[in-house]
């Protein structure tokens, strides 16, 4: 019901015109829909002004918080033409496990963007159990040998820049420390 | 690289002209035509062009995902080039359409007269509000452009979300050729996940042949853009411009909605597709008791209900809870015909309004249900648990408080969702304006319930969900409530009572 209606419903006039009682009413009612309308625009004036505030607020966040277009352009470049090498060497569907000692960047994971890179290869998290394939993506090739012996791995084949695919068995200590340590889980695919 | 970009901006082109050929086929353009000047009604034609183009462009980017998925099926198709499929169709589109104007003419002879004259009777006068409003809604546009823009340049290929499940299945597509689907086989990547966002970055790619980020950009920018046309355009049509302009700024302060829409991340695309069908349904039914025909309309919501199921699992969720809302709105609107007998009511309802819907809604299910039988594969949140768990989640009280303290954490920390108590308040102060608006609005109703529906549905997937709770809750509850944004915009515009500030009617 809009306050229209409520106020001309609540109207009790007599022919001779309203009753000192009517009249009083009347003014109350008056009274309650002017403050009503008072509350209602300072609402109206908020949710028209919050939008500017949220807006230059995110524009802001952007403008701090995320690395700037060169930087990331770079990366994605560089990511890109690493894995085209991998993307080449294995079919369509290939599974590989993923095993990095990269840091995190700021945004995104290192899995999902080498995922990205990677396409049409599967790359999973190195826990995933129905694979032998690891492809191991350090800082530079200088680290690739000790990472490669560290964690008992054969390699396959060395991309470059720190990018290799190589085998692992169950005999590899990574894979024990994933056996022993395995949950069962409480969704079985 | 210049020539890649004008490719892809073609390709995105030609799927939003696909778009309003489908609906031109259809008639909704010509019925515009002839609801705005021949019936000289008052209703808009910016509020029309604006909710034609947000409507061509979301058809479009269905109908041309459907095609690449019949693509993807042959082999013979496959070694067809995506743009002669494209113009194939379009030419298709075309001659459908010049058969349909010259055996089922819209606008009958002479009309054409009767149109011209009648433009400057409709024209509306705007006032200072509309101006005002109308200036700072376009600083707002402004600012978010400026916000989507800077997402776009530092975080191009979107977030994580958009990346596992979207991005990288386009790529699987684009680059496995005729052995795309066995790329379909990790959880990780949610091959159960309709298709339609990853067959339309392909298709853009499928243009100049190579994977610039500008693709899955325009796809979330599209969804972004549509939103805020339909939104205004249906607002413009019914309540006039400071409404719509009000309706506007709303929608794209949240801020949640312009970032997840620049982050390429599905929920956006939900909405808007929800939002976009409820807009048909309302505008159908307005259709309805004006006694004009309103079966193109139900047709077009059957297509938008289509597009919440070809883009997201949840719109599954969305569609349950959209026929508990239609139930109710059919109800309503057929208690109008009380002098009618029973038995014609109902099959009023079955012929004039339940079958359109159907009838636009069937090749989004026909699609749906052969991706999900080729495929995959059930839902990560629906496998594998006996019913004695779920029974034994349903009745967890520890669940249900920590479902609800998240819920408590989010209203009291979530400045959009203080934003949506105080457009509830405002509509409790103004009061509401159901009734002025006729059948569309006591559609209203059944656009309340669907909302809410949709919402209990969520808490209870939150309820049997086999992940972590505290996780799953953290990691997807505002996007969840994001879904809901445009849809509770238009819906508090439509029932919000601001006569006293001179607005229509």
């Amino acid at each position: 019901m809009t306050v229209t209606e409520e106020t001309s419903s609540t109207q009790g006039q007599s022919p001779k015109g309203p009753s000192p009682v009517a009249t009083t009413k009347l003014r109350r009612i008056s009274r309650v829909r002017r403050i009503r309308r008072v509350v209602a625009c300072l609402l109206l004036g908020t949710l028209v002004l919050w939008p500017a505030w949220s807006l230059v607020d995110f524009c802001l966040f952007l403008q701090r918080y995320q690395p700037t277009p060169a930087i990331v352009n770079a990366n994605w470049a560089d990511r890109d033409q690493r894995f085209a090498a991998l993307s080449n060497y294995l079919e369509p569907g290939a599974v590989v496990a993923y095993h990095t000692n990269w840091p995190l960047p700021p945004n995104g994971s290192m899995l999902h963007e080498a995922q990205l890179a990677g396409a049409p290869v599967i790359i999973t998290d190195i826990w995933y159990p129905h694979t032998n394939l690891v492809l191991l993506d350090v800082a530079d090739d200088s680290l690739l040998q000790q990472a490669i012996q560290e964690h008992g791995y054969e390699l396959i084949k060395h991309f470059g820049d720190g990018l290799a695919l190589c085998r692992r068995d169950n005999k590899t200590p990574d894979r024990q420390r994933q056996n022993k340590d395995a949950q069962p889980a409480e969704v079985t695919p | 690289m210049i020539g890649a970009v004008l490719w892809i901006l073609l390709g995105w082109f030609v799927a939003g002209a696909l778009g309003y050929l489908v609906l031109g086929c259809l008639g909704v353009p010509q019925t515009l035509r002839r609801s705005r000047y021949v019936l000289k009604t008052s209703e808009s034609f910016a509020g029309d062009t604006a909710m034609l183009a947000g409507l061509s462009l979301l058809t479009g980017l269905g109908m041309t995902a459907m095609l690449i998925w019949l693509r993807l099926q042959s082999d013979m198709l496959m070694k067809i080039p995506v743009m002669v499929l494209d113009g194939s169709f379009i030419v298709m589109l075309i001659a459908v359409l010049g058969l349909r104007r010259r055996f089922f003419p819209v606008i009958a002879k002479g009309d054409e007269q009767t149109i011209r004259q009648a433009v400057a009777s409709v024209e509306e006068k705007s006032g200072v509000l509309n101006l005002v409003l109308m200036l700072w809604g376009w600083l707002m546009v402004a600012l978010m452009t400026a916000g989507v823009v800077m997402n776009f340049a530092r975080r191009p290929w979107g977030d994580w979300d958009a990346i596992m499940i979207w991005t990288v299945r386009a790529r699987f597509i684009n680059r496995a050729g005729t052995h795309w689907a066995d790329t379909f086989t990790l959880p990780a990547i949610h091959p159960d996940y309709p298709l339609l966002i990853p067959l339309s970055i392909h298709r853009l790619w499928q243009y100049p042949m190579v994977e610039l980020p500008l693709a899955p950009q325009l796809v979330g920018a599209t969804f972004l853009v549509s939103c805020m046309l339909i939104l205004w355009g249906t607002l413009r049509k019914y309540r006039g411009s400071a409404i719509a302009w009000l309706g506007l700024i709303l929608l794209i302060g949240n801020p949640f909605f312009v970032n997840f829409g620049s982050l390429q991340l599905a929920d956006v695309p939900l909405a808007v597709a929800f939002m976009a069908a409820w807009a048909m349904v309302l505008l159908a039914s307005h259709e309805y008791a004006a006694n004009r025909s309103s079966m193109r309309w139900w047709v077009v919501a059957g297509v938008m209900f289509g597009l919440t199921l070809w883009i997201k699992n949840e719109g599954m969720m969305m569609l349950l809870a959209s026929g508990a809302g239609l139930i109710v709105g059919w109800s309503v609107l057929l208690k109008q015909d009380a002098h009618a007998r029973r038995i014609v009511q109902l099959k009023t309802l079955a012929r004039r309004m339940i079958l359109p819907v159907f009838t636009g809604f069937f090749p989004f299910l026909l699609v749906w249900l052969w991706a999900k039988m080729t495929l995959v594969a059930s839902n990560d949140l629906l496998r594998a648990q006996s019913q004695n768990a779920q029974m034994e989640k349903l009745t967890d009280v520890s669940r249900h408080t920590e479902i609800l303290r998240a819920y408590e954490h989010m209203i009291a920390f979530n400045k959009p969702v203080w934003c949506s108590v105080m457009l509830v308040l405002l509509i409790l102060l103004a009061g509401w304006h159901v009734s002025a608006l006729g059948s569309a609005g006591r559609m209203l109703y059944g656009m309340a319930i669907a909302i809410i529906v949709c919402m209990l549905g969520y808490y209870t997937v939150y309820l049997l969900s086999p992940y972590d709770l505290a996780w799953h809750l953290e990691t997807s509850l505002s996007r969840l409530m994001t879904q809901f944004w445009p849809a509770f915009v238009l819906w508090a515009m439509m029932v919000v009572n601001l006569s006293w500030l001179r607005t229509k009617p």
